[in-house]
């Protein structure tokens, strides 16, 4: 589905990614973590050709990136920012709607089965009843919410998300991990990135690791996150607790 | 459910702003020194535009009606939209909702080229024509400055629109200066604004480019929605942040010029309409360009008709839109800014 060679970037003189491989398939859920500052973000805008990078080729569903122009590359990736507030108070509704764009033709564009693909990804997320408020009013967990359900509506085969849950409360936070869980079990490729390693030993079954713009390790989560990768990514002691279905992370206090 | 509801309140307010303009345009024609009738006015009309009549037209009626009161009538119609769609245009491509048509610069570059062609006569330019090409000059000077790599910067932008807007303001405080009284009162009615050299001919041309660009935007209005949220939100929903902005600053620039080289600076309009539609529909271009233009049309027909009944002579209708529109904006600064913007 989608296939990272040798991926190259650099900001003015900085070699922000260092010849990054990377491939997942469609129906995986991927968490994606590593340090501040490691080119989690940088790696995101690469696949989502908002970034130019520098060497290297991405291909998703066997297309070289150089033969998809932005229209078509909107239809099989969708994006979830980090969460920002708009200048212009649009309801939630508008927002969500806005998600169906790729899919729009004509003048007006929107058909009646766009409306309803945004009612279903508002339902999904369980947002209606904040959706006819401007999200100018809303808290950032419930905008980013918005954000998440536009994605959903957007409804392409990868979906890329940059700290969906950093301003959720808890319950929301687990609730948006089994929704991505749910949707990547018809079929989708989603890729997250998490500051919080128990979400991706919970939730995610691949992990890739990024530090200082290389990958330090992909594959699955649970082989990959081990006492020595944290110390590793993060330099202090952790311990990951067992119990018979979950690992939790401990700080050693 | 809800979104079929809005939408049906969004098209009654549509209708009805239409029907307003059609009242506020029998007003404006029925209005003025030699009183006419209603009648008389609707007669007129339908023989121009069918070659019916029901009743005897005096050749004087006629040349007020069709020569005097209906160009005006017109072209402040043309000036709303161009004006109303300019703003709502540069708001969103901005993010800034305290845009107005006139941030890259265009009224300083008209001003210039007006100012060159008074004080100049002998280059056998007009003024109407000079304005113009100094006003696209002006704002693609301001285009091309914040242009890089191919990437349009919008703080760039509203930064070259300052310095090209100063360095032109300066040119035109020269010219002034260099200038002789009566070229001096002409530079300056022309900077406040005005309706009254209406022609048939300047409708032609005015019509023609304003309708277009109107169309385009409307045609554009979603993108322009999404371009509104950010550039990269924008790009991964499909759209091309930097054509999409450039195709809008073109429409805009083209309304914006070809309406200040016929009507001179006319100040409010283009950042008060938008708001104003805002208020009655929420942020969504598809009716705030509509909405916002109506609101333009009927704005400006109803200050051009004060404009030029409220006294004997004829005020600058510049200054009856900035009188009027400043409360406005003030209220809506004061007590509705947490519906409109951050």
């Amino acid at each position: 589905m989608l296939e990272i060679k040798n991926l190259n970037f650099y900001y003015g003189d900085n070699h922000i990614l260092k010849n990054i491989s990377f491939s997942a398939e469609s129906g995986s859920l991927w968490g994606l973590m590593g340090p501040n500052g490691s080119g989690k973000t940088t790696f995101f805008k690469c696949i989502l050709g908002l970034l130019k990078y520098a060497g290297g080729q991405i291909k998703i569903n066997n297309i070289d990136y150089k033969k998809l122009n932005t229209p078509k590359l909107a239809k099989l990736i969708s994006y979830v920012p980090q969460e920002h507030k708009p200048p212009f108070p649009f309801t939630v509704r508008e927002i969500v709607l806005m998600g169906r764009s790729p899919h729009m033709g004509g003048i007006f564009g929107l058909k009646k089965e766009d409306y309803n693909e945004a009612e279903k990804a508002i339902e999904l997320v369980d947002i209606a009843d904040i959706a006819d408020k401007p999200v100018t009013a809303l808290s950032g967990g419930q905008r980013q919410l918005t954000l998440i359900a536009r994605s959903i509506a957007q409804n392409a085969p990868v979906m890329i998300l940059d700290e969906p849950t950093s301003a959720l409360d808890f319950n929301n936070q687990i609730s948006i991990w089994k929704i991505l869980k749910k949707l990547s079990s018809t079929g989708k490729l989603i890729i997250a990135c998490s500051h919080d390693p128990n979400h991706l030993l919970w939730f995610a079954e691949n992990t890739l690791v990024i530090k200082n713009g290389e990958i330090l390790a992909s594959g699955k989560t649970d082989d990959i996150i081990t006492n020595s990768l944290l110390k590793e990514i993060y330099g202090s002691e952790y311990n990951i607790l067992h119990n018979d279905t979950n690992k939790i992370i401990q700080p050693v206090l | 459910m809800i979104s079929n509801i809005l939408g049906d309140k969004r098209k009654i307010i549509i209708l009805l702003l239409i029907v307003i303009l059609f009242c506020a345009i029998l007003f404006a024609i029925i209005s003025g020194n030699s009183e006419l009738s209603p009648k008389t006015v609707l007669n007129i009309i339908l023989f121009k535009l069918t070659g019916f009549s029901f009743e005897e037209i005096s050749k004087r009626d006629m040349a007020i009606v069709w020569n005097m009161r209906m160009p005006r009538v017109i072209m402040a119609i043309l000036a709303g939209v161009a004006l109303s769609t300019a703003g709502a245009l540069y708001q969103g491509c901005f993010r800034n909702p305290l845009v107005e048509p006139f941030i890259l610069g265009a009224s300083s570059g008209a001003s210039f080229g007006a100012a060159l062609a008074i004080l100049f006569p002998a280059l056998f330019l007009p003024v109407q024509i000079s304005a113009f090409i100094f006003a696209l000059f002006a704002v693609l000077s301001s285009y091309m400055l914040a242009r890089q790599k191919g990437e349009i910067n919008t703080v760039g932008l509203v930064l070259s629109g300052v310095i090209i807007g100063s360095i032109f303001s300066a040119l035109v405080s020269i010219m002034k200066y260099l200038s002789e009284d009566t070229q001096l009162r002409e530079i300056t009615f022309w900077m406040m604004g005005g309706l009254y050299h209406a022609s048939w001919s300047d409708i032609y041309v005015n019509a023609f480019v304003i309708l277009i660009c109107f169309i385009i935007s409307w045609i554009f209005a979603w993108k322009l929605n999404l371009l509104s949220i950010g550039d990269e939100d924008a790009k991964t929903l499909g759209i091309n942040p930097d054509t999409y902005k450039t195709i809008f600053i073109i429409t805009a620039t083209l309304m914006t010029s070809v309406c200040v080289s016929s009507v001179g600076i006319i100040a409010w309009v283009g950042l008060m309409m938008p708001h104003a539609a805002r208020l009655l529909t929420g942020p969504d271009n598809r009716y705030v360009i509509p909405i916002a233009s109506l609101g333009g049309a009927v704005y400006l027909l109803i200050c051009d008709t004060i404009a030029r009944t409220l006294t004997a002579g004829e005020i600058p209708i510049g200054i009856i839109t900035s009188i009027i529109g400043a409360p406005f904006l003030i209220w809506i600064l004061r007590a509705k800014s947490g519906r409109l913007f951050n």
